[in-house]
């Protein structure tokens, strides 16, 4: 049997499914489109059944991707389980009425029943039953109320038969059910209020944004640090370290073998060593900036701010060619451009994906590179970190305007729903981080230490030797960096933060890091970016953005050279 | 008589104001306002408009919904 639960966006579909679903759930893309679901099972009377949680819709008239997936579900159900956000009942029922004109079993959860309370709301749930002729059950999800309710009575869910309506009949019809089953006691606002209006007015609102991103980031960087120093880099200088210093040199004799396994050098950084650098860069300087990143990430998502977020960011991303949305895949390259460059796809149009894409590439360095930098900058002065973002910012800035210009099409507009706060249930919030977190470390970590193996291939068949005399007075000429940072460039490819990394024994001045930094993000993107980015943008439009990188890298590599050197 | 009893379009609405859809123009548009509760006759309050031809937050019954000044300039309200 297969269960379909169908209901708005924002109605808590999602914690009501994690509620019914045990462990076993599965989730993937749609066949042929970019729109998520999940599966899983739950026990109906004794017998396994079939759940999917179907991709929130406010109807089935199907205007986007992920409405006509959700619409594409319904042949296919046995029973259809709506979930009614019982503090929007009028808005919700309209996608009721189109439910049940579709002839399937259906029984009705009233969610966020407890919402109702304090916002003065009174559902008299028997009555709407009888009025849609299908079962009623009021559940909170958050809490689990109601739940084994639901699960008993999913066998009493039933069929009606109504005649055809248009949808101002249903309108109508709503209206008049709404009126009888709904009582509203006025209530007067209240602080809570008006402390959530105060985050979407800009006067108050732009402030508030500013304190949460910087409140936010400033945790991740103090906590990650600590993290760091007390617990990762005790471990690894004086467990790890010694122990597979000593195991390796008990085990294979000197020579190239020994070299690339963990490098001549005990610094962690500048030996790189395939067991040395290949496992200290993803595990102890990148994984705990990533795991609280995604945690941050998680909590602003759970939480409702990052639609506010959106909302207050709409009128600047407009002069680039973007909208409000954008700033949700943004945020999320921040992390790693693969999960961001993906979600660019919530976008509607080609011209906001493409802009979207090429200035996530190339000014949004992902946080193993971003950890990378800090790390080499910071001993330089707070001023040399602030020129590397500085220029990121500008370049990102100036390079959205001139896409917005140059390329034709739309820019479609924001339209949003801004759900209430909601306090985020720790359990959903760990279990997301450790799927993002989890992503990190298996693909990740692998593609670290095949970069660091191929430097060692590359350095000991002399083949970096060559390269670097050839393409190394290009460097020079225009970024002013010696011949050796060409390695960096092509090891970049692979994996940014490698490549930072390999910026650290070549004795720069802090103006040449701040210059090879700056171009490692700008140039190309890496494998992984690389991939998707072909992938979502297709070959012409992936050539293009790459023309747009190497020229940006060109130019405002050497404007650095000449206002730095 | 007077400019009161003449729809205006949401977006010239100030912040605070509560007012009554006249009419939802645009068909594409219309359809995806309407699912959203956007619909003759029902009343919505501006609780926030950005600066600069920036989107304006509107309340219908208990949802909030950021909209963009093209759209906003579709729907007609009446005080």
């Amino acid at each position: 049997m297969k269960i379909l639960l169908m209901g708005n966006p924002n109605v808590g579909k999602s914690a009501l499914f994690s509620r019914l679903t045990g462990v076993d759930v599965v989730c993937s893309n749609y066949p042929g489109t970019t729109v998520g679901y999940c599966t899983g099972s739950v026990f109906v009377e004794g017998d396994k059944a079939e759940l999917i949680d179907v991709p929130g819709t406010y109807s089935l008239t199907a205007t986007s991707p992920a409405e006509s997936v959700a619409v594409d579900f319904i042949p296919d159900g046995d029973v259809i389980v709506n979930v009614v956000d019982a503090t929007n009942l009028e808005r919700n029922l309209l996608l009721t009425m189109q439910l049940l004109a579709r002839g399937k079993p259906t029984i009705i959860a009233l969610n966020m029943a407890d919402e109702t309370k304090h916002l003065g709301i009174t559902i008299d749930s028997a009555a709407l039953s009888e009025r849609l002729g299908v079962p009623v059950v009021e559940t909170v999800a958050v809490t689990g109320a109601g739940i084994k309710e639901l699960v008993e009575k999913m066998p009493a869910a039933r069929i009606v038969t109504h005649n055809q309506e248009t949808d101002d009949e249903r309108w109508k019809r709503i209206g008049r059910i709404v009126g009888e089953v709904q009582t509203i006691v006025h209530r007067h606002h209240t602080i809570w209020d008006r402390l959530e209006e105060a985050t979407i007015q800009p006067i108050t609102g732009l402030p508030i944004a500013a304190a949460v991103l910087f409140i936010t980031f400033s945790v991740i960087v103090h906590a990650g640090n600590f993290i760091i120093e007390n617990i990762l880099d005790p471990f690894f200088e004086g467990v790890y370290g010694p122990l597979i210093r000593g195991l390796v040199r008990g085990a294979v004799p000197e020579g190239i073998a020994r070299d690339i396994l963990i490098g001549t050098s005990d610094d962690f950084i500048e030996s790189f060593g395939l067991l040395t650098t290949g496992v200290y860069v993803p595990l102890d300087m990148v994984l705990p900036f990533v795991a609280l990143f995604y945690l941050c990430l998680s909590m602003l998502e759970d939480s409702g701010y990052l639609p506010r977020l959106a909302t207050l960011m709409d009128n600047l991303m407009h002069k680039i060619g973007l909208h409000g949305t954008a700033i949700v895949p943004q945020m999320l390259g921040l992390g790693c451009n693969v999960p961001g460059m993906l979600a660019t796809r919530i976008l509607e149009t080609e011209k906001q994906r493409f802009i979207s894409a090429v200035l996530m590439a190339m000014c949004i360095p992902c946080l193993a590179q971003n950890a990378l930098i800090m790390g080499l900058l910071a001993p330089r002065g707070v001023e040399w970190i602030a020129v590397v973002y500085g220029v990121l910012l500008m370049v990102y800035i100036a390079t959205g305007l001139m896409l917005n210009k140059a390329i034709s099409g739309e820019s479609p507009e924001i339209l949003l729903e801004i759900p209430p706060y909601r306090r985020p249930n720790p359990m959903t919030l760990l279990k997301k981080t450790f799927v993002r977190v989890r992503y990190f470390i298996t693909d990740a970590v692998p593609y670290v230490m095949l970069g660091v193996l191929i430097v060692n291939v590359l350095y000991f068949s002399g083949i970096l030797d060559a390269t670097a005399s050839v393409f190394g007075p290009v460097m020079s000429v225009l970024f002013g960096l010696p011949q050796e940072a060409v390695f960096a460039l092509i090891i970049g490819f692979l994996r940014k933060d490698v490549a930072v990394g390999m910026l650290a024994p070549l004795a720069l001045s802090s103006a040449q890091l701040a210059i090879a930094c700056t171009v490692l993000a700008l140039y190309f993107p890496c494998v992984a970016t690389f991939t998707v980015l072909l992938k979502e943008l297709g070959l012409k439009e992936t050539l293009k953005a790459l023309a747009i990188m190497m020229v940006m890298t060109v130019l405002v590599g050497s404007s650095m050279k000449l206002a730095l050197l | 008589m007077g400019a009161m009893d003449e729809p205006v379009c949401l977006y010239d609405i100030p912040q605070g104001d509560t007012v009554t859809v006249e009419k939802v123009g645009g068909k594409r548009i219309a359809e995806r306002l309407r699912a959203m509760g956007i619909v003759e006759g029902k009343r919505l309050r501006v609780i926030s408009k950005m600066a600069l031809g920036g989107p304006q937050v509107i309340m219908v019954g208990n949802t909030r919904i950021t909209i963009g000044q093209g759209m906003a300039k579709k729907i007609l309200v009446r005080p």
